[in-house]
């Protein structure tokens, strides 16, 4: 076991610990104040709770269909909205991943590992293309 | 310790009071009619499922289990909402879980990224298409599988046995090349453990079932990552347990984004439920050692058997 390599994977380590901790803590915060703005009715609603509520029962093709839940990246438009704004702060938590496989490639490429460098870049890409919708709705 | 244990409590009294603070608050919405299906107030549902999270969340981190996959069975068994929604809670309740909990694992050297990059890239693919398929069938038939799905896990979970720090193995020629080992400080051994792992090729194959599986039904799958990990490709259990964290974080964020497009995220059910589990882990952390993993890991079995059974019957009609 080359000790080079051990310490080098332990600094990348600490590097996506480092921006993990940040930005899953701005998520969270993020998660946090959107949903206090929601319930608190803080900023107006693009669907109203008891709407909400009177149809979760349904499946999401359904809710979407009666024009409750947005699909895609239409919710970008209704942004004011404080529900809204509860679903873009969950949408901020999960690109957390996305800035430390960014950070850890950077970090594989400092070190001169290509395989692991393409190996976050792909994963970064994979991610991206989840994000976008590309497969979601091209399947 | 001690300190650490006030603090949970102040984080899940005061989550709960955010939670409920606007049940006080005069308005339209709380007075409204009550959903025809449940015959019970919204709020109370919300406030019921917050509530569920944090004993979840409580008794996953004693257990060792991760919350998705006693979540998802669960609330969609004994919850009026949908599935659909059921499951990128059970998504996010996992993800935000790993996300709290992998920067000291990270730092302490017990989640490997060497190991787990390349099987969460596999796995964030396969996850993927699950999500799509998920919501493509009819929610009767995902509810049907998964508790089919859950009662194998209840099943794998009596069966398996754990191995702290496997055997030494001699590398693959996969893990060479990518040079995937590692060393760890183990508190309990107070020693440095040296690791290498095998079986890379077969290991990767499951990581892809898994992360298909994961997707489809919203589990966090580290039911399924720890056993490969540990028990197949012989990475010892910590550094296991560790990487499983980080290999889902990235799976659960390829599939939750499937579910959010597709309109199948509610944060008046994802949010209560995130906070609870989080809050709920917390206390986990600190109640931890004074309990005895075994039993609660056998009340876990049961209650998973028991969700799994309910999930079936209720996706036949019963």
């Amino acid at each position: 076991m080359e000790k080079s390599r051990e310490s080098f994977s332990a600094e990348v380590e600490r590097t996506y610990a480092a921006v993990l901790e940040r930005v899953s803590m701005v998520g969270i915060a993020a998660i946090a104040g959107a949903y206090l703005l929601y319930v608190l009715h803080a900023l107006p609603l693009s669907v109203q709770v008891h709407d909400i509520a009177a149809n979760w029962h349904l499946g999401a093709d359904a809710l979407v269909a009666k024009g409750l839940s947005p699909s895609g990246w239409s919710w970008v438009a209704g942004i004011g909205n404080a529900d809204i704004l509860s679903l873009a702060a969950i949408g901020l938590l999960t690109m957390t991943p996305v800035v430390c496989l960014a950070a850890a490639s950077a970090s594989f490429l400092s070190r001169k590992d290509y395989a692991y460098t393409i190996i976050g870049l792909l994963q970064i890409l994979v991610l991206l293309v989840a994000i976008s919708g590309v497969l979601t709705f091209h399947s | 310790m001690m300190r650490k244990g006030i603090g949970g409590v102040w984080l899940a009294l005061g989550t709960m009071v955010l939670l409920v603070l606007p049940l006080l608050v005069s308005d339209a919405a709380f007075a409204a009619p009550v959903p025809p299906v449940s015959g019970v107030a919204w709020w109370v549902w919300v406030i019921a499922l917050f509530v569920f999270s944090f004993f979840l969340g409580i008794i996953a981190v004693i257990a060792g289990v991760g919350g998705g996959v006693l979540f998802v069975p669960i609330v969609s068994s004994f919850f009026p909402f949908h599935i659909d929604y059921v499951r990128a809670a059970g998504l996010l309740v996992a993800l935000s879980g790993a996300l709290s909990a992998g920067a000291p694992l990270l730092k302490k050297g017990l989640a490997n990224l060497r190991l787990g990059l390349p099987m969460a890239l596999l796995g964030s693919v396969s996850s993927i298409f699950g999500a799509l398929v998920g919501l493509a069938l009819p929610s009767s038939f995902i509810q049907l599988t998964l508790g089919i799905v859950i009662i194998g896990i209840a099943l794998l979970m009596f069966m398996s046995k754990r191995s702290a720090v496997p055997e030494t193995v001699e590398p693959d020629c996969f893990s060479q090349m990518l040079g995937i080992s590692g060393i760890y400080h183990d508190a309990t051994l107070r020693r440095e453990v040296p690791w290498n792992i095998h079986r890379t090729a077969l290991g990767s194959l499951l990581f892809v079932f898994i992360g298909f599986l994961g997707g489809m039904f919203g589990l966090g799958a580290g039911f399924a990552n720890v056993p490969v990990f540990n028990l197949l490709m012989g990475v010892p259990l910590k550094v296991a347990v560790g990487t499983s964290g980080l290999v889902l974080s990235i799976n659960g964020t390829a599939a939750v984004w499937v579910y959010l497009l597709k309109g199948a995220v509610l944060p008046l059910i994802a949010i209560p439920a995130i906070a609870g589990m989080m809050a709920g882990s917390r206390i986990g952390a600190w109640l931890l050692p004074r309990f005895h993993p075994k039993s609660i890991r056998i009340v876990v079995i049961i209650i998973l058997a028991i969700a799994g059974v309910r999930s079936l019957l209720k996706g036949i009609g019963v």
